[in-house]
């Protein structure tokens, strides 16, 4: 209630010159890496996560939440366009948006994107602030051993859901929990340093994110887009094209609602994501509609459904993320990384510990999907740009960025190599069909399960059946194991 | 460019993972050993991690080694001819590596001047010469972005040679 209470202030305190413009940045850079076609959230915040080293918390978590927002709706620009979602979670607008499109409304489809993604953006931040709370409520009963197993069952969500094989799922979150575990233990032992000083302090999460998700897209736009021909600029808007009118508001906003309900639903489930938001919402919206028959024709319910369920995963995966300190996917798992590196621990005590900074994460999204509202509104035609841009240059400025940006965390080249190596691994994982964020999920959480478990077998003395035989523990872990055995009888 | 059978890679991945896990396993036996009551030591996690992975990734090589073993698998989990372009890759690492290398020496500007230069000028699609002068002039005032962003704004202390690190 404090929070609500607060947000009003909140909201006109980020109004200063310096948050503006961090604000401002983050939601053009957000828009212009998201609709470059691979470039997902995770993808985007990743590139730009070397942007935080000497931000203060605040900003640097405005700054992060600012560029997922704002690339969430960059994805739709190239899907309603050119047909080439900017990430899997846009796919399903190219059914609509790309049709109208092509029957001479481009910036009506782009814009129906915007207004849509920024209200399901809204109003997914109200309930957010809502069900958080009640969450971290909830969450602050639980003891080490229930956080243990709330970890296992993030995990057993993340491993059957990301990917189409539950062991190439269940392989790259192992891996991830392993790196997690190199360099120093939290009582001073060493694990598989072998040696190296470089190890000693355990592998960055920068290097993990940077060498994961943006490498690996480096290499792709650099070496798989090497033999890509000339790209024709096009002018894709016509003066005939009148965009979004006022009237449509009134239509859309049963869509809205609904959509805007289902996406921070689906968010709020760890793994679920923007693609499953988006495909659920078009599907469900498709039945619930009165234009039924008329979706995939280039109808504006068609676009609005899947953009507004897409931005509100964004706040929607902020409810576990923050509430319980489990990332619902890979954008929320580098928040928390920065959030851990900042020195605040994310779970159910921050909303005790720093009502100041949940209130600010509140306000800024908020003020986020205003500006991208106002951006995203007024440079339509600078962005459809960015869909003729190269692929082959682009690339050269990504691994520039990737080097600078990695050597930049603490001027250590042994950092780029790692993050060289790990971007090799993952651009033949991409390649195979083993799920990068998995790797990036079981980093984060590892060292939150490790503190729980050791944290609950130190107050029960060593015994590991008190601790899992706790009737709250015990009910997560089944549904854990549930989730894993749903997996592996559904054959997706 | 190399074209591998995707399975072929899940198998490799698969088997060299599995010994370096078993490894791993081994090299847990030279983690501290608990000094507190309770604490189950340093080696307790890693090793239930390992036992998980070790798990899933037999799960993946016979997968990958059985013919019809259909469990975990995906139906649309296909196999298929993947191209991997190891020349280019390779390139990359190596510039990469040079560019970290020789930053003390030679310095940011010509370093990130040149890198840009030699990866956008057989990219550019254009009669060499302009290709020359275009790559040029691109990676000069991409250089200057570089060094205003890290430099100036973020601060970020990258040997310079002749750009100043502060403006004022």
């Amino acid at each position: 209630m404090e929070i609500l209470l607060n947000l009003p202030n909140f909201i006109l305190n980020l109004f200063t010159f310096t948050t503006v413009l961090i604000i401002l940045s983050g939601v053009f850079l957000g828009i212009l890496l998201g609709a470059l076609p691979g470039f997902g959230s995770a993808q985007s915040l990743a590139i730009l996560f070397p942007l935080t080293f000497v931000m203060s918390t605040s900003d640097s978590l405005i700054f992060l939440l600012a560029v997922y927002s704002a690339a969430e709706y960059g994805g739709s620009i190239p899907a309603i366009l050119i047909k080439t979602p900017g990430t899997p979670a846009n796919a399903i607008s190219i059914l609509d948006g790309y049709t109208m499109a092509q029957k001479g409304e481009p910036k009506r489809a782009l814009q129906v994107s915007l207004i849509s993604g920024v209200f399901g953006g809204l109003t997914s931040t109200l309930i957010f602030i809502v069900s958080g709370t009640t969450l971290a409520y909830f969450g602050l009963k639980f003891g080490p051993g229930e956080m243990f197993a709330l970890g296992i069952f993030g995990l057993s969500i993340i491993g059957t859901f990301f990917g189409k094989n539950i062991a190439k799922g269940f392989f790259a979150t192992g891996l991830g929990l392993l790196l997690a575990t190199v360099g120093t233990s939290g009582f001073g032992g060493m694990r598989f340093v072998f040696d190296q000083a470089y190890l000693m302090d355990g592998i960055p999460l920068v290097v993990i994110v940077i060498g994961l998700l943006a490498c690996p897209e480096a290499f792709k736009l650099l070496v798989d887009s090497k033999n890509e021909k000339k790209v024709d600029k096009k002018n894709f808007f016509q003066k005939l094209d009148k965009g979004f009118r006022l009237s449509f508001i009134k239509r859309l906003i049963p869509t809205w609602i609904r959509c805007s309900l289902l996406g921070t639903l689906i968010g709020a489930i760890p793994g679920a994501g923007a693609a499953i938001g988006s495909m659920i919402a078009y599907t469900q919206e498709r039945k619930w509609s009165k234009l039924s028959d008329k979706f995939g024709t280039g109808i504006d319910e068609g676009i609005a459904a899947p953009e507004t369920a897409n931005n509100s995963v964004v706040a929607g995966t902020l409810i576990p993320t923050l509430a319980l300190g489990i990332p619902g996917s890979g954008a929320a798992a580098i928040l928390i990384g920065l959030m851990i590196s900042k020195g605040v621990v994310p779970g159910p005590f921050l909303f005790v510990d720093e009502k100041n900074l949940i209130s600010l994460i509140f306000g800024g999204l908020i003020v986020t999907n205003l500006f991208l509202l106002c951006i995203g509104f007024f440079a339509t035609n600078l962005f459809a740009k960015v869909t003729s841009i190269s692929k082959k240059r682009l690339g050269c400025f990504v691994m520039i960025l990737i080097i600078i940006g990695t050597y930049s965390y603490s001027n250590y080249g042994a950092h780029v190599l790692m993050a060289l190596i790990l971007g090799f691994l993952g651009y033949i994982f991409m390649k195979v069909n083993i799920p990068p964020i998995p790797i990036v999920l079981g980093f984060v959480m590892s060292p939150i399960i490790e503190q729980n478990l050791n944290r609950a077998l130190t107050i029960h003395n060593g015994d590991l059946t008190i601790v899992l035989f706790r009737p709250i523990t015990l009910t997560i872990l089944f549904l854990a194991f549930l989730t894993i055995l749903y997996g592996v009888t559904t054959r997706r | 460019m190399i074209k591998i059978n995707s399975k072929k890679i899940v198998l490799f991945i698969s088997l060299f993972f599995l010994i370096f896990l078993i490894f791993l396993f081994y090299e847990t036996t030279n983690m501290s050993k608990s000094i507190l009551p309770g604490y189950p030591g340093d080696a307790f996690f890693p090793r239930l991690i390992l036992i998980f992975s070790i798990f899933w990734t037999s799960i993946l090589l016979i997968q990958n080694l059985v013919k019809n073993f259909l469990l975990f698998k995906s139906v649309e989990d296909k196999e298929t001819d993947i191209e991997i372009y190891f020349k280019d890759i390779a390139f990359l690492f190596f510039i990469s590596i040079i560019y970290i290398l020789f930053l003390d020496f030679i310095g940011f500007e010509i370093l990130t001047f040149s890198f840009l230069f030699v990866l956008l000028v057989n990219r550019l699609d254009l009669n060499l010469g302009k290709s020359i002068f275009y790559s040029s002039l691109i990676s000069f005032i991409s250089m200057i972005i570089f060094w205003f962003v890290f430099i100036i704004f973020l601060k970020i202390p990258f040997s310079l040679k002749f750009l100043p690190f502060l403006l004022y």
